[in-house]
């Protein structure tokens, strides 16, 4: 299975323990608490981490870039754990890109970038 | 090691890696997209000969009687892909008809593709490494595939418009019957470059191949490619001596040979002048970053 990584990004969400379960069951990710309002969903043995708050910081985004080698194999590995896309693996000029959304309005970008012109 | 998986909707995948096969289909009920991984295969449809090397995939269309062979020193790597005509049909429709026609339900023939080579390149290349990456570790996950075939289908689509459809439009004839008329017969000529690039080949070879007098082939071959058959001929040697410098480890004085070139510092000379680099750093460069 191609590996998913991303740049770890700070999300924030409504409902931590439902966040939570978003991220271990559809994801397969696990989940670290930081605090009361605030926990961390890693993958083992990936660079994929995603840092998730019920606070607000300045730093967050609603927009999630997850870079995978393979975009057709994550897309249908991530269906079939229960994942709704938006938008199925289609084209743009870096590569194959696929759309994908939680409870609380965040997005998530499954990204293949290709190179076109080698 | 051969791999065969026929899908609930009759979509089939072969692939294997042999020294030795020849096929013919008792029953061609579908589309088949040929890819070479390594080394040549040989395809023969009605009375032309194509050779199909890891740069391009060949397409057949449904009930086309051909057959296909492979005879080499070493193992050729190779996938071949069968779409159900009626997967094909229903995949057209809803390419080419608008939503209420969609609803309405009203399919269309079956479409003939020009049964040619194409190049494998751009996301058809990087769809296809994958599916066969996944093959290569026994894929089983019928879902998957699925979904690999039809991304094959729509980059297919995709090369086919940029390889036909606009470079019909390219060619400055009134009638859209003359130039789909002479766009067929300068991909043939293409192919017969393609199959044959590494002998001497003449003018009048090709001409002859494709129906065309010389001086109408290299007119139009021009309009339609922007480049002359001659100008093709060379970019296509030094991809595939590219390919060879890269993948293999034989000697440039041997790859010289295998693409067509008589002279070694002529091949240097052209190379350099497309790539900015000599072949043996172009190599070099190539192994650092493997």
């Amino acid at each position: 299975m191609s590996e998913v990584t991303t740049d770890s990004p700070h999300i924030k969400v409504d409902d931590l323990v439902h966040a939570a379960t978003f991220f271990r069951d559809f994801l397969g990710m696990h989940i670290k608490s930081i605090n009361e309002k605030s926990c961390v969903a890693v993958k083992l043995n990936t660079e994929m981490s995603i840092f998730i708050s019920e606070d607000s910081h300045s730093d967050q985004t609603d927009q999630i870039y997850l870079n995978t080698d393979d975009c057709i194999e994550q897309y249908c590995f991530l269906k079939s754990k229960g994942v709704v896309f938006n938008r199925a693996p289609s084209y743009t000029p870096d590569g194959l890109m696929a759309e994908f959304a939680d409870d609380f309005g965040n997005r998530y970008f499954l990204i293949e970038l290709r190179k076109y012109n080698e | 090691m051969r791999y065969v998986r026929e899908l609930s909707n009759h979509n089939r995948i072969i692939s294997e890696n042999t020294c030795r096969s020849f096929y013919k289909p008792v029953d061609s009920g579908a589309y088949t997209i040929k890819f070479v991984f390594s080394g040549v295969e040989s395809c023969t449809i009605s009375k032309r000969n194509i050779s199909i090397f890891p740069d391009s995939f060949a397409v057949l269309n449904v009930g086309t009687d051909y057959n296909s062979a492979i005879d080499s020193i070493t193992p050729v790597n190779t996938l071949s892909l069968y779409f159900d005509e009626s997967f094909v049909k229903d995949f057209n429709s809803v390419c080419q008809l608008n939503d209420s026609n969609l609803l309405d339900g009203k399919l269309q023939n079956s479409p003939l593709f020009i049964e040619t080579l194409y190049p494998f390149v751009g996301d058809m290349r990087y769809n296809i490494m994958h599916l066969k990456s996944q093959i290569d570790k026994g894929l089983d996950n019928e879902m998957l595939i699925n979904e690999y075939l039809h991304h094959c289908l729509l980059n297919y689509y995709g090369i086919y418009h940029k390889e036909v459809v606009q470079k019909i439009s390219k060619l400055g004839f009134i009638k859209t019957k003359t130039r789909e008329e002479i766009l067929k017969r300068l991909v043939l000529a293409k192919e017969y470059i393609n199959s044959n690039y590494n002998k001497n080949i003449l003018l009048e070879d090709i001409s002859a191949y494709c129906c065309l007098s010389v001086n109408h082939l290299l007119r139009t071959f021009k309009e339609a490619y922007g480049i002359s058959p001659y100008q093709y001929l060379i970019q296509l040697r030094i991809n595939r001596a590219k390919y060879l410098l890269r993948e293999t480890d034989y000697p440039l004085s041997e790859i010289v040979g295998l693409i067509g070139f008589e002279n070694t510092s002529s091949f240097i000379r052209l190379f350099k002048h497309s790539t900015e680099e000599t072949p043996s750093r172009f190599r070099k460069e190539k192994y650092a970053e493997n």
